[in-house]
């Protein structure tokens, strides 16, 4: 009786179980941390809807919410994936730009104002998203669009 | 100082003073200490006590005769001024675009929140029913708690061996 060891194996943990049939399937996002950050701001513009529809389940799910809000989950991860895959489509050589330069600047966003510039002018050509800072000063150029980035290893103009 | 000294004739002693003014040529020194010296034994009639020296005394030197280095004092103090007022300007401007970076960055998140917490609900959900079906398989068909919300398992049955 007294000879089960605990385990504890990462190896054995993981539970391969496929989700039951009466649950939609989805493709998960299967981005990483640097892409969704860089496509965060357009994920946001496009999926808001859904997002706060989510939440909002969430929230008023009273503790129910992981299994009850399965179906708006679904939604924003579609969402999000239909975005990530537009700009896979058109913006393909910005967007890796940017995210690439993220990931090596320890994701700081005012070291890639270059690659970002180009990344959202793009975007916003291509697809319509914009990125807007909620609660940002008014009658202050926002932080994304300033030139020069006060943080920066290189402080002046960024491009 | 005051070694009394009584004087032949009188009832009256009278002590001997500070009187005279040496000056000391020390090399180390910029300004030339005083030598004290007693008094000369004769005194006028009407001083007896406590008397000037005969002809006054010299001049005590108290002040330094050196030249005041550097600006006037008011110039390094609204220098001073100046570079805290530089300091404090550059300071508050890097405090407002470091509070933008970070509403930047917390919307970035906040954008991406939902999504994530979308993708681990699944996971858990799934799990949950994993868990449900292996405790139907078992012949368990307790509840584990009273109450209807989600409950993330605090342990979790492992098989045996590595599935898949």
């Amino acid at each position: 009786m007294a000879q089960r060891d605990a385990r504890f194996n990462q190896h054995v943990l993981v539970d391969t179980t496929p989700m039951p049939d009466h649950i939609p399937k989805v493709e998960e996002i299967g981005a990483t941390s640097a892409p969704l950050f860089s496509a965060a701001y357009f994920i946001g513009d496009r999926c808001k809807a859904f997002n706060d529809d989510y939440m909002k389940c969430k929230e008023e799910a009273n503790g129910r919410g992981e299994i009850e809000c399965l179906k708006e989950g679904r939604k924003v991860t579609r969402c999000a994936a239909s975005v990530i895959k537009d700009i896979n489509t058109h913006c393909l050589k910005q967007f890796k730009e940017h995210w690439e330069c993220l990931e090596n600047n320890n994701h700081y966003l005012f070291e890639c104002r270059k690659p970002e510039q180009a990344l959202n002018s793009c975007v916003f050509d291509k697809l319509g998203l914009k990125k807007t800072i909620p609660g940002a000063p008014e009658g202050e150029v926002p932080v994304h669009l300033r030139p020069k980035q006060k943080y920066a290893q290189f402080p002046g103009r960024q491009y | 100082m005051f070694n009394q000294k009584e004087r032949v004739g009188s009832l009256i002693t009278v002590p001997t003073h500070v009187t005279t003014v040496t000056r000391s040529t020390s090399p180390f020194l910029d300004f030339e200490p005083i030598a004290l010296t007693p008094n000369p034994p004769t005194l006028p009639p009407s001083c007896l006590r406590i008397c000037p020296q005969r002809g006054g005394y010299a001049q005590v030197q108290y002040k330094r005769n050196l030249p005041a280095r550097g600006f006037k004092p008011w110039v390094y103090m609204v220098g001073m001024h100046a570079i805290m007022a530089y300091g404090f300007y550059k300071y508050f401007h890097g405090v407002r675009e470091q509070r933008e970076l970070s509403r930047e960055k917390m919307w970035s998140r906040l954008y991406l929140t939902p999504l994530l917490q979308a993708e681990e609900d699944r996971d858990q959900v799934r799990r949950y029913y994993a868990d449900q079906a292996r405790a139907k398989a078992l012949g368990i068909e307790d509840k584990v708690y009273n109450s209807e919300r989600f409950i993330r398992p605090t342990f979790a049955i492992t098989p045996s061996n590595v599935t898949q």
